[in-house]
């Protein structure tokens, strides 16, 4: 059973890991909320009642993994050290370079958006989930997910307007 | 939109190296390391805490702030747009979302903004739809960009432009003057408190006429 859910976990490993980062914007940060959904994947595999797929389970699982994250003293005290880091030493020229470049934009300016906005557009654009997944997944009404989505396309437009890119949801 | 957005989150994932991420042989090393650092984080988060609990009193911070009678906002709720706080000049989404809101009533004449991030001093310029006339809308700017320095961490000024004219006030000029710090400030009541006192007096709100620089583009 162990061996089987090491599988799944392997699988869906990079999956998960992308999700994580969409949240906390940082790859560090990703592999640790990835690596701690599996330990606790493996010590709970009793849970999993096969009412939705293991790789939803584990999306579920990393989706309040990041939340959780987000809300930590952890998380906080690396936004600090990167605040500080960022005031002396100022953004990285990968960074620089990230941002100015063209084909991250779009992907760049989902990032800037709050997570609960971020978090539908990708699972809807990226993961092509549908809307009643993603509201099995968040754990909300279907309406709030299309409320959700309609808002953050707004957010995109209205953002990518005033850069002068055009952006058609 | 499918496609690009896939396009582009993949080409940041790609540069951001996941793809290379290795998976762990075994997925119980993690834990064992999160619970060696759980003691430590405990014991900072506690002394965290503390300090977040005595530093009013220790500042002496009045509790009671009047509420101010000026409504901006058009998409942003109130208690959401200090959320914004933080944001770097860089960060085209927030720094919009903020002039809009400072702009209020005004933000429908909003037509774009541009963005100084090469050199400091950093700053942006909003372009406007309708003519601005810096004596009647001087609590436009003043609002305006009170809160973009009170929210964005780098920004250094702010530009209003219509046609051949640009309107600009800077976050030195009004801290000088009026002895403020605006990254300071943690709550949009104070915030508010603060731009409306200094509109509601005539003097002051002269002394902020004269800040606003009007230059003529060539």
């Amino acid at each position: 059973m162990s061996t089987d859910i090491e599988q799944e976990l392997s699988v869906h490993y990079l999956t998960l890991l992308k999700l994580a980062f969409i949240y906390v914007k940082n790859k560090e940060m990703a592999e640790d909320i990835v690596q701690d959904v599996c330990v606790r994947a493996i010590e709970s595999k009793n849970r999993f009642r096969g009412d939705a797929t293991y790789k939803t389970y584990l999306m579920k699982m990393t989706i309040n993994r990041s939340y959780d994250y987000l809300r930590s003293w952890t998380y906080r005290q690396q936004s600090v050290k990167s605040f500080v880091h960022q005031i002396f030493n100022g953004e990285s020229a990968e960074q620089k370079l990230l941002k100015k470049d063209e084909r991250a934009q779009l992907g760049y300016e989902v990032l800037q958006l709050k997570p609960k906005y971020r978090e539908v557009l990708v699972l809807y654009y990226y993961e092509e989930l549908k809307i009643h997944e993603i509201a099995s997944l968040l754990e909300v009404s279907e309406n709030t997910v299309k409320t959700r989505l309609k808002r953050a396309r707004e957010q995109m437009k209205e953002t990518l307007d005033m850069r002068g890119v055009n952006f058609d949801a | 939109m499918h496609k690009e957005l896939k396009d582009s989150l993949n080409y940041i994932f790609e540069k951001e190296k996941l793809h290379e991420i290795r998976k762990p042989s075994s997925f119980n090393r993690k834990q064992q390391k999160l619970t060696s650092w759980l003691p430590t984080i405990a014991s900072v988060g506690i002394v965290f805490i503390a300090i977040i609990i005595f530093l009013p009193l220790v500042t002496g911070q009045p509790a009671n702030i009047e509420q101010e009678s000026i409504q901006h906002g058009s998409h942003t709720e109130g208690s959401e747009i200090f959320n914004y706080k933080g944001a770097y000049i860089g960060d085209a989404a927030s720094v919009g979302q903020i002039s809009k809101y400072g702009l209020g009533s005004q933000s429908n004449y909003g037509n774009g903004i541009q963005l100084f991030t090469t050199d400091e001093p950093y700053g942006m310029r909003i372009f406007l739809l309708k003519k601005m006339d810096p004596f009647k809308d001087v609590e436009t700017i003043f609002t305006t960009a009170s809160y973009l320095f009170t929210l964005v961490r780098n920004i250094d000024f702010v530009e209003f432009e219509y046609e051949d004219k640009v309107y600009a006030i800077t976050k030195q000029d009004l801290e000088l003057t009026f002895g403020l710090d605006y990254y300071a400030l943690e709550d949009e009541k104070t915030l508010r408190s603060i731009i409306s006192e200094l509109l509601s007096n005539e003097q002051t709100k002269d002394v902020i006429h004269q800040l606003i620089k009007e230059t003529t583009i060539k």
